[in-house]
């Protein structure tokens, strides 16, 4: 080939490279105007929300590390509402959907995952992350970017963070708090005479604020923590929690509080029933009481031990077994239909690759994955609201404007009103394990734990 | 390859004199090194928590408990950095790193508001405690703890990698001299067979090689100037 064939032949395969951008870049902005930028917004960033057919939330969670369960289960519950929902057109005529990152419940990559979240991807808004130490560190970003008006939707969080100054402007919650909970395990033991409380808590800002919760709600009695023992965040079930346990032996406390997620508090739990210490145990929402079940039904049949009495939780969501709540009705029927679908990409759960060991069996119901399908009918309403053109500026009104609101849990939800109320939910259930699963624990039944 | 006798003591005295300037050092180094690392990581510790201290002060006063917590753990990833926690106003620690609790020992005493604790924990190593208050100590104290264990290492560390470079110096310098030295001695040791060929009436075992003693007559120094003495009191002329 000579040179003058060469360069023609270097000519045409240019020609062709840039007919083939120009006609994909055409066929984006005809087709998908999704991904076209509305160019007579010039730098308006909400503009180009408005001209987005895809409503694009960002969730950064642990996808696959030791909390694992708490997110997917939360994405699930999120995308069984959604899914159906974008079947059948969107809101006003948009789809909505989440665009998951894995933080791996460590902080630094909570902060990469809403940076790319808030920059490349642009998303509508930040929705339920996962995690106290993950959303403490994103707070900033939001602050630093208020001008972009970007706000988290209903974090899987109880913590205070979110919902003092300064961040609490940059948060709607649908949950109650973690002090919430807190007041109300307190409150019920309290009242049967169990006064010497003490904590298991994960030593980093999620247990803090747990222990926190814990140390306003016993003042309000004249009370204080009878003692704790904490755990490193991540550590797993089969781990031996023989040192904490020796902490509570000594203490010898009328019930422990745990804040921590499933695989430490099961590990926990086990080691104190095999050590004999048989005081109550409560745990908060953030939990994963399913997955904690799972992990202690488990270790019954093999230990022939009971692991599971004497052990309630508190939840921020209505019991996934009680058929009067609608919302629950319809959550159920949901999670039953798209099971198979809703999961999310190996890519995510399974960064370093598919081992049967890793592999993730999704829970047909759980109190998680109902808090997701809320959250996500909580921001469907919202989206409704703002009517065609939704922009991200308008987000924060339109959620403070909303008042009195039902989404079928059987309670009163509210937003804004005088108080600014940035919180819809404040009620508290109390679950306990009975036949391998969980029942609603009822006032009364609390009597059954009376201190002698 | 033989020294002679006359100069074993000075390479002997050389030896010492090396080997001394090698341990001086090493100790002043020793000395200087612990004192200027230990100050430092000091210094790094209270620094730490003067800012914990400093610029955490609203959330300690508004007991924001949980993102306190956050601020400290991050502390945590600094290496000499063992732990770190927070006394409130009322002498209640309301944020910590410990795992599985607070240990005993700190327990016992934290409360003293000392500005520095020398504190052996059980089961964890010998720490170094720096202190300080948060508004002047009015509401409360951050105290960091140091791993001194760790300090040490870094001590050890820094002044192995000197002692060891030290000791090479040490070795060289006995190689070269000995080296040295044995080039000064080999000439006496020739003059002396010379004189003992020449002036003694006692057969020589091995008699010098002509050659040999040619160049040590034609030496123009004063071993070649005492070659050409002993040739003269042999009778071999000037």
């Amino acid at each position: 080939m000579t040179w003058y064939e060469k360069e023609e032949a270097h000519t045409w395969l240019r020609s062709r490279r840039m007919l083939t951008l120009a006609l994909l870049l055409a066929a984006a902005l005809v087709g998908d105007p999704t991904l076209a930028k509305d160019k007579t917004a010039g730098t308006d960033a909400d503009r180009q929300d408005a001209s987005q057919r895809v409503i694009r939330l960002g969730m950064s969670a642990d996808f696959s590390a030791s909390a694992r369960a708490l997110s997917i289960e939360l994405y699930r519950g999120a995308m069984a509402y959604l899914l159906p929902l974008n079947n059948a057109g969107g809101v006003n005529g948009r789809r909505v959907v989440i665009k998951p990152y894995d933080d791996q419940y460590e902080p630094d990559l909570a902060i990469r995952n809403t940076l790319k979240l808030m920059g490349e991807d642009d998303v509508f808004a930040l929705f339920s992350y996962v995690g106290t130490p993950t959303m403490n560190r994103i707070l900033p970003l939001l602050q630093i970017r208020h001008d972009q008006h970007f706000l988290l939707l209903f974090p899987f969080t109880g913590a205070d963070t979110n919902r003092i100054p300064p961040y609490d402007q940059f948060s709607f919650n649908l949950r109650a708090s973690y002090d919430q909970e807190m007041k109300g395990l307190v409150d019920h033991f309290v009242a049967v005479n169990r006064t010497r409380i003490a904590v298991f808590y994960q030593a980093d800002a999620f247990g803090r604020a747990g222990w926190g919760g814990l140390r306003r709600a016993l003042d309000k009695h004249g009370l204080e923590i009878a003692g704790e023992a904490t755990y490193r965040r991540g550590s797993p079930f089969d781990q031996s929690y023989d040192r904490q346990v020796a902490i509570m032996q000594r203490l010898q406390p009328d019930a422990v509080v745990c804040v921590g997620t499933y695989p430490a508090c099961a590990g926990f739990v086990r080691d104190m029933r095999d050590r004999d210490v048989d005081c109550p145990v409560a745990t908060l929402s953030f939990v994963g009481g399913e997955a904690m079940l799972k992990l202690l039904s488990a270790a019954e049949q093999e230990s022939n031990k009971d692991y599971t009495s004497r052990l309630v939780s508190s939840e921020v969501v209505p019991s996934y077994n009680d058929d009067s709540v609608p919302a629950v009705r319809e959550y159920r029927e949901a999670m039953d239909r798209y099971r198979d679908a809703i999961l999310l990409p190996d890519s995510l759960l399974y960064p370093h690759g598919k081992t049967a060991e890793q592999e993730y069996a999704p829970l047909p119901y759980g109190f998680i994955s109902l808090e997701g399908y809320l959250n996500a009918k909580l921001f469907t309403a919202i989206l409704q609201r703002m009517g065609a053109d939704p922009r991200r500026a308008d987000l924060a009104a339109t959620v403070l404007a909303m008042g009195d609101f039902d989404l079928g849990m059987g309670q009163p939800l509210s937003f804004g009103g005088e108080t600014d109320r940035r919180q819809a939910s404040d009620k508290v259930y109390y679950t306990v394990v009975r036949d391998g699963r969980f029942v609603p624990f009822r006032d009364g039944e609390w009597e059954a734990w009376v201190k002698r | 390859m033989r020294i002679a006798r006359f100069y074993q003591k000075t390479l002997f005295g050389v030896f010492a004199i090396i080997g001394l300037i090698v341990a001086l050092t090493s100790a002043l180094y020793v000395y200087t090194v612990d004192r200027q690392l230990t100050g430092d990581f000091l210094q790094n510790s209270r620094a730490i928590a003067r800012s914990i201290a400093d610029s955490n002060v609203d959330l300690i006063v508004h007991k924001n408990y949980s993102a306190l917590q956050s601020i400290i753990d991050q502390f945590l990833e600094i290496s000499s950095i063992s732990y770190v926690f927070v006394v409130d106003e009322n002498g209640v620690i309301i944020a910590h790193t410990f795992v599985p609790g607070v240990p005993d020992e700190i327990l016992a005493d934290y409360k003293d508001a000392k500005d520095v604790y020398d504190r052996a924990l059980s089961g964890l190593g010998n720490f170094s405690e720096v202190t300080a208050g948060i508004l002047a100590g009015e509401a409360g104290y951050v105290h960091v703890g140091m791993d001194k264990d760790y300090i040490a290492l870094q001590v050890q560390t820094a002044i192995g990698k000197e002692v060891y470079l030290l000791s090479i110096i040490l070795i060289v310098s006995v190689l070269v001299t000995y080296g040295l030295i044995y080039l000064v001695s080999r000439p006496l040791d020739h003059l002396r067979n010379y004189a003992w060929h020449s002036l003694s009436s006692e057969q020589h075992a091995s008699p010098p090689d002509p050659s040999q003693v040619k160049r040590l007559l034609e030496r123009t120094d004063e071993v070649g100037e005492l070659g050409r003495i002993i040739r003269w009191a042999s009778g071999g002329g000037s």
